[in-house]
């Protein structure tokens, strides 16, 4: 005959404080699971969606970051005319030329001003950028002062909500939208009209930074590349968008995966153990009860099996309060430093419901096999020995 | 000491808890002194800074260029000593992910500025008379194993193709953090060789007569060339340093702070464990009494139990934590300082003992007051 069940149930409420420990230490596991694995897959959402391989970035030779690029309205033509670039339903070439800046925006969390990276496009852009889409309020209208920005960079600086003013370059501008594309770079950037950026920076208004291509297709790049060596009015580098933003990131990439990755596995380790410690020892020290079960006749199977439903029960509750507490930091946004233009990157992080099922999911590993042990050991030794155990 | 043998027993009573114990002390403390290195990596330039530097950088961005020729205007400043300035080269050797900063300097003056890197005299002569000569930070040169005399061919990603140089020399430093992985070579030779962007420096690094000087210099810096078509920033070099920490952002903090909560949650279990462990011996706590052991030396090695749990786990976290350390930079060069120091080390002893103590504190006062009655008397 089994044990009853109410039993465990009994056995976890007549312990309080062994019991709140184990959920308490198995909930802290989870969390950490958690929260460690949702940083990283956010951060890899933001790599993995900011490049489409049919994008191409087209840079002056030796930049390291756009806003060092310089081209020339002539060169920006030029490229237009090459072939392999898609074009729209009016037979124009689907090119988009920026100008990237940074500017000072005051960062809320740590309350200094942190550079923010400003592009000017035409609207015309969101047709070789079509990752990017409008969440709140609309685009920026041409000749318009207004700021359509990124869903990061309205977290992260202060006075970039909708319908705000902000001021520029001694400009004011308005922000008329907010933009979302996949978790990508661009949701840490602040987009605005060509032409006013220009004018406010007092640039000179046939001249870009960079330029981005949308090609037929994704195997055409290297033709493509081709042309753009080959012609001598043309000192450029062309590289995919996707590669070029993975270039951008490699310093904030390496930092996170092999840090965070370090500290993560110490912290795994110590939090295994940590869960171990706490049930093995409830279990270990509860010899003689269980002996005594086994003595009013219980089998020892029905005994291994209280000891693993309880465990069980208490692994469940610390996954699902682990949960809990993880929760609230779902699209929590953690910023950063691009070290390549030096401006302010963030990504969000990323907590899915497949997420909270693995960390539950090991939390039960651990608790369960915690309690494996204590429940083979019971079952060893001899009922009359172990009563008579002090 | 002749009780060695009862905390010895003790220990080995129930050894896969003991073994749990030390596990959870070890990981605590190997965490402790990573988050520890990480902690010193980030801060590293703060921690270099030297007191009467200043770094003259473009207004609009580090990366933006300043022009080669503020270098005589920045040096008829009164009250500064020294100028010098070093453009990034931004190349790698072999591999790009073979990574260490490359800096054309201004070769004459930069190690009068950076004082705390020392160059063989010989050495630093042979430097300056070859025009492709390098000086190279000891530790790139054991990590790539460079000798003086090689020929290293480094593959310039902004300028362009491969440019070779003879290392002439190799520079050492005077405290741990000081950062020895840079590879310094003459501007004259990038100037020469580069196909734009010439007569341009990346930035100024400016030595006041005294540090109290820093603040009036830099104003009078910013001022003279405020309103020209390449404006400055000048700051100290701790406050560079310090806008260069925060603008990493919070990344550290949530490292550090999740570290934090796993650390607390650890001490947390051994604590409790040592609570069920004390429970469960009652019994023979009062038979010992009954026998004659007195309260203050049962309480006495209750604590040292607990201490030799936080001893043996945490030192052996510490010091493998060290071990790793020792090993260099796991990142492969972005963190040129990566160490535990001895201030945090020291910090990681006095917590190992803390946590001892306070571990062993609640249950050891239980020991103390336990009459022999009622624990004789339980079932």
């Amino acid at each position: 005959m089994p044990v009853p069940y109410t039993y465990s149930l009994n056995s976890i409420k007549a312990r309080k404080s062994s019991s709140a420990i184990a959920i308490l230490c198995i909930a802290g596991v989870v969390c950490v699971f958690i929260v460690v694995m949702a940083m990283a897959n956010g951060f890899n959402k933001m790599l993995k969606s900011t490049g489409s391989e049919d994008n191409v970035i087209i840079l002056r030779k030796g930049s390291s970051a756009e806003m060092m690029s310089i081209i020339s309205k002539e060169q920006y033509k030029a490229v237009g005319d090459i072939m392999f670039i898609k074009r729209d339903s009016e037979g124009n070439p689907l090119v988009s030329p920026e100008v990237v800046v940074v500017a000072p925006f005051f960062h809320k969390s740590t309350k200094t001003n942190a550079l923010g990276q400003v592009r000017g496009v035409l609207p015309s852009a969101l047709k070789v950028h079509p990752q990017v889409k409008i969440i709140k309020g609309r685009f920026f209208n041409e000749g318009m002062y207004e700021f359509v920005v990124g869903k990061n960079a309205a977290n992260m600086y202060e006075g970039l909500e909708l319908g705000k003013e902000i001021n520029l370059g001694g400009r004011k501008f308005k922000v008329s939208g907010i933009m979302e594309s996949g978790g990508s770079l661009y949701e840490s950037e602040i987009w605005c009209d060509l032409k006013l950026l220009q004018e406010t920076y007092k640039r000179p208004l046939n001249v870009f930074s960079t330029m981005f291509v949308k090609l037929n297709s994704k195997n055409d790049f290297l033709k493509f590349k081709e042309m753009i060596d080959k012609d001598p009015r043309l000192n450029f580098d062309a590289k995919t968008e996707k590669s070029f933003f993975e270039e951008q990131s490699r310093v904030v990439t390496t930092l996170i995966r092999v840090l965070g990755f370090l500290v993560a596995a110490v912290m795994a380790v110590g939090a295994v153990f940590a869960a171990f410690n706490t049930i093995y020892t409830s279990f270990a020290s509860r010899v003689k009860e269980l002996a005594t079960l086994r003595a009013i006749g219980f089998s020892q199977e029905s005994v291994i099996g209280t000891i693993l439903f309880e465990s069980f029960i208490l692994s469940l509750s610390g996954g699902i309060l682990g949960c809990l507490i993880s929760l609230p930091l779902d699209n929590f946004s953690a910023s950063t430093l691009n070290f390549q233009s030096f401006s302010q990157v963030a990504f969000s992080f990323d907590i899915s419901l497949k997420l909270l099922l693995e960390g539950i999911l090991f939390a039960l590993v651990i608790g369960v096999s915690a309690g494996f042990i204590p429940a083979i050991r019971s079952t060893k030794l001899k009922p009359a020995q172990a009563l008579r155990e002090t | 000491m002749k009780y060695l043998f009862l905390l010895k027993a003790n220990i080995k009573r129930k050894k896969i808890r003991t073994f749990l114990t030390l596990g959870s002390y070890f990981a605590a403390f190997l965490l402790f002194g990573l988050l520890a290195a990480i902690q010193s990596a980030f801060h590293q330039g703060v921690d270099v800074a030297g007191a009467n530097r200043l770094v003259v950088a473009n207004k609009t961005s580090l990366i933006m260029p300043l022009p080669l020729s503020y270098k005589e205007k920045i040096a008829q400043i009164s009250g500064g000593k020294n100028v010098t300035f070093a453009s990034w080269f931004g190349g790698y050797y072999q591999d790009p992910k073979n990574f260490f900063a490359q800096m054309a300097v201004d070769s004459e003056t930069y190690f009068d500025v950076y004082k705390e890197f020392k160059v063989d005299k010989n050495q630093f002569l042979n430097f300056l008379k070859d025009r492709q000569g390098c000086v190279i930070g000891k530790k790139t040169a054991e990590k790539y194993g460079f000798k003086i005399g090689d020929r290293i061919p480094i593959i310039a990603s902004i300028w362009g193709g491969v440019w070779e140089f003879n290392l002439r020399a190799i520079y050492t430093g005077t405290k741990p953090e000081d950062d020895l992985t840079q590879f310094l070579f003459h501007a004259s030779y990038l100037e020469e060789r580069r196909a734009w962007g010439k007569g341009m420096v990346g930035w100024y690094i400016v030595e006041t007569k005294s540090p109290d000087l820093t603040y009036s210099v830099s104003k009078e810096i910013d001022r003279k060339f405020s309103n020209s078509s390449y404006e400055t920033k000048t700051d100290t070099e701790k406050a560079f340093a310090l806008g260069f920490v925060k603008q990493i952002g919070n990344i550290e903090l949530i490292i550090l702070s999740i570290g934090a909560i796993v650390f607390v949650t650890l001490l947390l279990v051994t604590s409790n464990t040592m609570e069920i462990s004390v429970r469960e011996r009652s019994g023979e706590i009062a038979v010992l009494k009954t026998i004659g052991f007195s309260d203050k030396l049962l309480y006495f090695l209750t604590i040292s139990e607990s201490l030799f749990y936080s001893l043996s786990g945490g030192l052996l976290g510490m010091l493998t934590a060290k071990l790793f350390t020792l090993k260099g930079d796991p990142t492969g060069g972005f963190l040129p300082a990566f160490y535990v120091s001895s201030n945090q080390f020291a910090l990681g002893m006095f917590l190992i003992i803390f946590f001892g103590f306070l571990s062993g504190a609640l249950p050891a006062y239980r020991v103390y007051k336990l009459k022999i009655v009622d624990a004789l008397g339980r079932i």
